[in-house]
């Protein structure tokens, strides 16, 4: 379980995120709530890339400041990637390696095996030798989903992991954010904006507001038109049928 | 990967050595490479062959060919790993060894030395030499100073090092406008040159090549997770700015080094990475080996191009920089092309 205990962050004297204190168990924790109310900055403080006050525990014990260390306790996965050139699949996975290799070691046998591992467990094993800067956007998100698995950290940390992508590739990659959750038994954390497929690939949804979680709960108690329309600020209207939520704004 | 890339290094390696033997018996009294082998080969202790070499060839190789082949092949090795290197750290293709007032820094310290004639010390490196590889140590301490009293952002030590460049080379025009004697030596040793090489040389540059060169090639794997932006490489488990600072450091050494035995040798440090990134790929744990190979290979050709193209012998520096310009407008129109 991952533990926020009062959990403050100030940027550019704002304070972004206010006095937050949750949990995340496993499974798919997704986080919804407007622009700007602090959702990304909540995972960068997670995976240790912003200062923050307060406490971030995972299974009891504090999260450490060292980089290396923090990369084997949380893998992360920003909204944008930066794609570098003239890199292949492989080598790109491998950097997710990179905590496990000591300074006077190349990769091995069992970095190797970690990076096929990967890349077949999102489906993306034939791509393993093409570049990364030539895959399209569905496969790029694949491929960059595979490194934070061969990372070997219990939580992963998505950030928008379906920004920019169709429909189809959306519903993809949902999907296999769900198998490898529900095969590795991990905690994973994504900020999602589209209500629809969050209702449809989520567990827990926290709904996040003016730099706090103001409410938690499964699909039932959070996709409630009053609270939507509330923390979006516009009327948000939703509809049950048996195929599950359609929510949309007026 | 490095399993991988073993055939070819060895290749590459072949390929050098071929260059150093051709290197070698190249000049006015052309020596066969046979003879060089088994001259070579009797310097290992339990070995005495006959190579049949004259004592005028002997004293040839031994006080001018192999000197002054090791040592371009260590210079060039040292210019092309820290190019390749402050590419790597900096993201930018276009960064050379010079960039942080390394040359600068090595020129002023070079002038002084003419400008008050001071010609050796104890007798055994020359004064040229000590001075600017002072003067290169001392632009690098001002840069990294300024970088980090400026702020923990790459770039300072970017435009640190423009500025502490601009001012080193003001006080070295200064000086040169006020003792006008000393320019035409001074513009001499800023075109770089091996011809007054000898073993002394090769051993003031040969320790930095390894003590700066292992760790910049184990740290290659780091340049390469630099490749994702700082933030992504943070949460794969580095420090950036830990990394670059380090790496910067270590090339700079090395490219002081280099600079102080050979004066300024311009666009080894772009060329050969370059070349390198065309024919074998970018990942650094690679680049980083196949430039010390490759660049050890073409200042050695260069050097043997300054000795052909004029008999009173080209400034190697003059080689480099007739190739590299070219190359360099190449990499500019190549890189305008794909945006």
């Amino acid at each position: 379980m991952l533990e926020l205990k009062n959990l403050e962050i100030e940027l550019s004297k704002k304070l972004i995120i206010n006095n937050l204190s949750t949990k995340f168990d496993q499974g798919i924790n997704i986080v919804i709530g407007p622009n700007g109310a602090g959702k990304s900055t909540l995972l960068k403080s997670i995976a240790g890339l912003i200062k923050y006050s307060g406490s971030i525990k995972f299974d009891g014990t504090e999260l450490s400041n060292k980089t290396n260390v923090r990369s084997s306790e949380v893998a992360y996965l920003p909204q944008n990637l930066v794609i570098p050139n003239q890199m292949t699949a492989a080598e790109y996975v491998l950097l997710g390696r990179t905590r496990h290799q000591s300074f006077f070691s190349y990769e091995d046998k069992v970095d190797r095996d970690s990076v096929n591992t990967s890349l077949q467990s999102v489906g993306a094993d034939n791509l393993i030798d093409r570049f990364v800067s030539e895959l399209s956007g569905g496969e790029l998100r694949r491929v960059a989903l595979a490194r934070t698995l061969s990372q070997e950290s219990p939580v992963l940390l998505l950030d928008e992991p379906t920004e920019g992508l169709d429909i189809g590739a959306q519903v993809e990659v949902l999907r296999l954010i769900q198998k490898v959750s529900k095969e590795n038994g991990l905690i994973i954390v994504l900020v999602l904006h589209d209500l629809n497929l969050a209702a449809r690939f989520g567990q827990l949804f926290y709904v996040f507001s003016n730099g706090t979680i103001i409410r938690k709960g499964d699909s039932e108690d959070i996709f409630e038109t009053e609270i939507l329309s509330e923390v979006y600020n516009t009327q948000i209207i939703i509809e049950k049928s048996k195929a599950g939520l359609n929510i949309y704004s007026e | 990967m490095i399993n991988n890339n073993l055939a070819k290094y060895l290749l590459c390696l072949l390929g050098l050595i071929c260059v150093m033997l051709f290197a070698i018996s190249f000049g006015s009294v052309s020596i066969d490479i046979d003879k060089i082998i088994i001259h070579l080969l009797n310097q290992f202790p339990g070995i005495s062959l006959n190579s049949n070499l004259t004592d005028t060839e002997i004293s040839i190789l031994n006080q001018i060919r192999l000197p002054r082949v090791f040592l371009a092949g260590l210079v060039g090795a040292a210019l092309s790993l820290s190019g390749a290197t402050y590419q790597g750290a900096f993201k930018n293709d276009l960064a050379d060894p010079y960039l942080l007032g390394v040359a600068s820094g090595a020129g002023l310290g070079a002038t002084i030395s003419i400008v008050f004639g001071v010609h050796s010390l104890a007798n055994s490196v020359p004064a040229t030499t000590f001075f600017s590889f002072i003067g290169a140590l001392l632009a690098v301490v001002m840069v990294v100073s300024f970088a980090r009293f400026a702020g923990k952002d790459s770039s300072n030590l970017l435009l640190a090092g423009v500025a502490v460049a601009a001012f080193l080379t003001a006080i070295q025009t200064y000086m040169l406008q006020a003792n006008r004697d000393s320019i035409v030596q001074v513009y001499i040793w800023i075109l770089g040159g091996l011809s007054t090489s000898g073993w002394d040389e090769v051993l003031l540059i040969a320790p930095y090549v390894l003590i700066c060169g292992v760790p910049l090639i184990m740290l290659g794997k780091y340049l390469d997770v630099l490749r994702v932006g700082d933030t992504e490489a943070k949460s794969l488990g580095i420090n950036p700015t830990k990394i670059r600072l380090t790496v910067v450091l270590f090339a700079t050494l090395l490219t002081a080094a280099a600079v102080s035995v050979s004066g300024l040798i311009s666009f080894v440090g772009l060329i050969v990475p370059h070349t390198v990134r065309i024919v074998f790929g970018s990942s650094y744990k690679s680049l980083l080996i196949y430039s010390v190979i490759i660049g050890s290979a073409f200042l050695i050709l260069a050097d043997v191009g300054s000795r052909i193209l004029v008999s009173s012998q080209l400034p190697i520096g003059v080689v480099t920089a007739g190739i590299g310009a070219p190359f360099f407008i190449f990499i500019l129109a190549t890189r305008n092309n794909h945006a």
